[in-house]
């Protein structure tokens, strides 16, 4: 009984050492962001651009947008993606075989028809099975394909695609309008630059018109709050922490924007993967480290794109059980890069930080309400202890949570209204009771399934927020 | 250390909880706090920007005095939001309406506010300092080789920002200098300089005289990279000098039969092909057409079809042979250019494929679509 004790007291102190490391982490990236966040707002100031309209010697873009089964808003984010700012780009939406209406909303709304385009086998893909055109809108491209998930539409798109770089959206979002602009600067300002990725915010709540948000507000229900506050956290201090160590490992698979002959070097988006966004950006790290060649991979605080975020707890249980699970597999095919000087600050820092405080973390946490219980039925540790480290544990989640916003306020303030803030506070909060602990086990149950080869992708529903 | 943690750990997760709350309470209440006070401050900058963009419209129009305007600004406040107002109009006057407005600038807090830029070791900041007399109408001399000297700076933001402000109001000399300090620094994109040069011609004569000799007399000095070079070619091409045509010319006849870069090449041709320069013909049949490079030739097939000549006709045939797709296409667009061509009537081998149907059906529907 003596040894049990023993060593449930070490495992409750390696736990606590966890805990003081993973949450010394997160301040020190909150910080760091914070920097980044001035310097990337001070930079975006310097570019004036006067010849972007003038000349087509800047660089051009596909916007690459997959759609399966997107019938509620298909119409809605396309039209919006027809009013983005920019000299030259065209809008590739890939139909990756959708069971419902999608393409023949798309070919009635748009007044598509059949074109012939010629499109070079860069990377495998699914058959195409046709390629729409507009003639009122004659940058629009509809791709008909078979169905081959969402790597597979973009490894497409990319065929079909002739421009300077690729811009990955999902078609749930939307992008506003000058944010092409933005992400050009990236390239304009390091040429070296491959890959960019911009803030993805929640949409649900928000007004929009004319293919733009013209109010923002949080949304209506607890998940969609809780949700809120998580991209701001997300975004704001944890992928723009990692810039400034210029070391990020993400670019979301909602809104980033690629070199595109990068991409075709490396072979393209992986398909047998539910984790292709993240797992794209690590492998062209790992491209350019090996040749030893110049990149950057960059993360802009300041182009925004509205997403549409699950409103039931089924859907973004399978969401994050998948994020996980794309996590884990990208984390196991580049192992070599974990503790690699080869890698510099990617594989002594970044990866390990994913592995021991994003990947591990859920085992971590409930393994450490378990032993803490445990530990307290077999009177290792009093109550009032107990107690007092889950208050010091969620009390901590809670500063972090609220740091986030807080990083809000002080930087770009999109929400409007003082009651907007006030809630995200109060959900900032909240999300430490209850949801905390049911994320940590999705995402437990995420690292099971990807060990039993689990690459489902699992349904997602929309309900249409951009076309209410 | 277990056994202190044993017997102490109740007192140091009970401190750390309560420092934990009263940080979060402080958290708490200082977010809310802040929107509170940030809102007011909204409030009270919205209500000067109200009065302002009254006064600074009636400014720029005529029926306000300069000095009765600035009788207005008194505050930090003001200044900063007058600097606002000015950077929305400035985008939408022109004339003597934005020489009033550029008068604004010169304000001595403002100008002031910019000078101490200078002093800071953030080139950022240096930057936006020199952006600031980039937008000016005049500057004191005795300022320009500060900002000169930022031009062959390492941050490219600041080499950038400082280019900018001496194609503005450098001499000849200064100009030529700043830029050529941009075209060695790798850091600065393409793009970045095309934005340099696109300013280069606002400020110059409407005829892009100065620019374009500048720009040749750069190409000809042979003295940057080869993406630098095409760059500085397909500037020029934009230009639209007519008197640059016989020196691109030259420097197309000058290439190296054997090893050209491909990518000064592809330039040369585009631009040439584009001031109709049908001199480039000869060697656009006899050497550039079996480019080893897949752009070189993709360039002569979209080049061979601006000019029609019916010398060119059997070539692009051949080109409709290559084993580039694009290559392929290019010259049946450019064949489809000539009014006697059927194209279904070329009696090619691989007509009969689909791939020929589709090629021909890109081309229609590119022809349609305008892409």
């Amino acid at each position: 009984m003596e040894v049990l004790a023993t060593i449930l007291v070490v495992i409750n102190v390696l736990i606590f050492f966890y805990f003081v490391f993973v949450n010394f982490s997160y301040i020190t990236l909150i910080i760091f962001s914070y920097i980044q966040t001035k310097r990337s707002k001070k930079e975006s100031s310097i570019f004036q651009l006067s010849g972007l309209f003038d000349t087509r010697l800047y660089k051009s873009i596909s916007i690459l947008a997959p759609a399966y089964n997107e019938e509620a808003s298909i119409i809605e984010s396309t039209e919006a993606l027809l009013h983005l700012e920019f000299a030259d780009y065209e809008i590739i939406l890939i139909n990756d075989g959708s069971k419902d209406s999608t393409l023949e909303k798309l070919i009635n709304h748009f007044k598509l028809k059949k074109i012939d385009r010629y499109i070079p086998k860069s990377i495998e893909t699914e058959p195409v099975k046709a390629v729409y055109g507009s003639h009122r809108y004659p940058n629009l491209f509809v791709v008909d394909k078979e169905n081959g998930r969402k790597a597979d539409a973009l490894n497409a798109g990319i065929n079909v695609s002739r421009k300077d770089l690729i811009c990955a959206v999902d078609s749930d979002t939307l992008l506003e309008p000058t944010v092409l602009q933005q992400m050009l600067m990236a390239f304009v300002a390091d040429p070296t630059t491959v890959a960019v990725g911009g803030v993805v915010r929640v949409a649900n709540g928000c007004k929009f018109e004319l293919g733009e948000v013209s109010e923002v507000k949080v949304p209506k229900s607890t998940i969609g709050r809780i949700q809120a506050v998580e991209y701001l956290r997300a975004f704001l201090f944890g992928r723009t922490g990692w810039d400034y160590f210029d070391s990020l490992l993400i670019i979301s698979g909602a809104f980033g924007v690629f070199d595109r002959e990068s991409v075709i070097n490396v072979g393209g988006y992986l398909h047998d993967t539910v984790g292709e966004d993240m797992e794209l950006v690590v492998r062209l790290h790992r491209h350019y480290r090996d040749k030893g060649d110049k990149y950057r991979v960059r993360f802009l605080p300041e182009p925004v794109c509205w997403t549409e975020v699950p409103e039931s707890w089924s859907t973004l249980g399978r969401q994050r059980n998948r994020w996980q699970r794309g996590l884990a597999d990208t984390l196991w095919r580049h192992r070599k890069m974990m503790l690699n000087p080869k890698y510099g600050r990617l594989g002594f820092l970044a990866m390990p930080f994913f592995l021991f405080v994003e990947l591990l973390s859920p085992i971590i946490e409930l393994g450490g309400y378990f032993i803490l219980i445990i530990s307290f039925f077999l009177g290792v540790i009093n109550v009032q202890f107990a107690l007092l480290f889950l208050t010091a544990a969620i009390l901590l989640g809670m500063i972090l949570s609220i740091l986030s916003v807080l990083m809000e306020e002080l930087t770009f303030r999109r929400y409007d209204r003082m009651r907007d803030v006030a809630i995200l506070i109060l959900y900032a909060f909240l999300e430490n009771l209850g949801y905390r602990q049911i994320h940590a086990w999705w995402r437990f149950r995420g690292l099971i399934d990807f060990f039993k080869g689990n690459k489902s992708w699992g349904e997602m529903t929309r309900s249409g927020t951009f076309s209410r | 250390m277990i056994d202190y943690l044993n017997t102490h750990a109740e007192q140091i997760v009970l401190i750390v909880v309560i420092f934990l709350a009263i940080f979060s309470i402080i958290v708490f209440v200082g977010a809310i706090y802040s929107r509170w006070m940030l809102n007011l401050k909204d409030k009270k900058e919205r209500e000067i920007r109200e009065r302002l963009s009254g006064l600074v419209i009636q400014y720029v129009s005529g029926d306000l005095s300069f000095e009765d305007l600035k009788s207005e600004l008194s505050t930090e406040t003001d200044y900063s939001i007058l600097m606002q107002i000015s950077n929305q109009l400035e985008k939408n006057l022109e004339g003597e309406e934005e020489i009033r407005l550029k008068r604004l600038l010169n304000l001595p807090p403002i100008r002031n506010f910019f000078i101490g830029r200078f002093e800071t070791k953030d080139p950022l900041e240096r930057a936006k300092a020199c952006l600031y007399f980039a937008r000016q109408n005049k500057i004191k001399k005795s300022i320009l080789p500060k900002i000169m000297s930022y031009s062959s700076s390492k941050y490219p933001m600041l080499a950038y920002a400082s280019c900018m402000a001496i194609i503005v109001h450098g001499s000849t000399r200064q100009q030529r200098e700043a830029i050529h300090n941009l075209l060695i620094n790798e850091g600065v994109s393409d793009q970045a300089l095309n934005d340099i040069f696109k300013e280069f011609q606002v400020q110059s004569s409407e005829e892009s005289e100065v620019e374009s000799h500048l720009l040749m007399r750069f190409i000809a000095d042979k003295a940057y990279s080869d993406r630098r070079t095409a760059l500085l070619i397909r500037t020029l091409g934009e230009l639209n000098f007519y008197q640059s045509a016989a020196f691109l010319l030259s420097e197309f006849e000058s290439l190296s039969e054997d090893h050209y870069s491909p990518v000064i090449a592809t330039a040369l041709i585009d631009v040439l092909a584009q001031f109709g320069m049908s001199e480039i013909l000869d060697d656009l049949h006899t050497i550039y057409t079996s480019s080893e490079h897949r752009e070189v030739r993709e360039s002569t097939a979209k080049a061979l079809g601006l000019f029609t000549d019916p010398v060119s006709k059997p070539i692009l045939k051949w080109l409709m042979l290559d084993r580039d797709f694009y290559v392929r296409f290019y010259a049946a667009k450019s064949l489809s250019n000539y009014p006697d061509v059927q194209m279904n009537e070329l009696n090619l081998p691989g007509m009969e494929s689909d791939e020929y149907s589709e090629l021909l059906g890109e081309i229609e529907t590119s022809k349609e679509l305008e892409y």
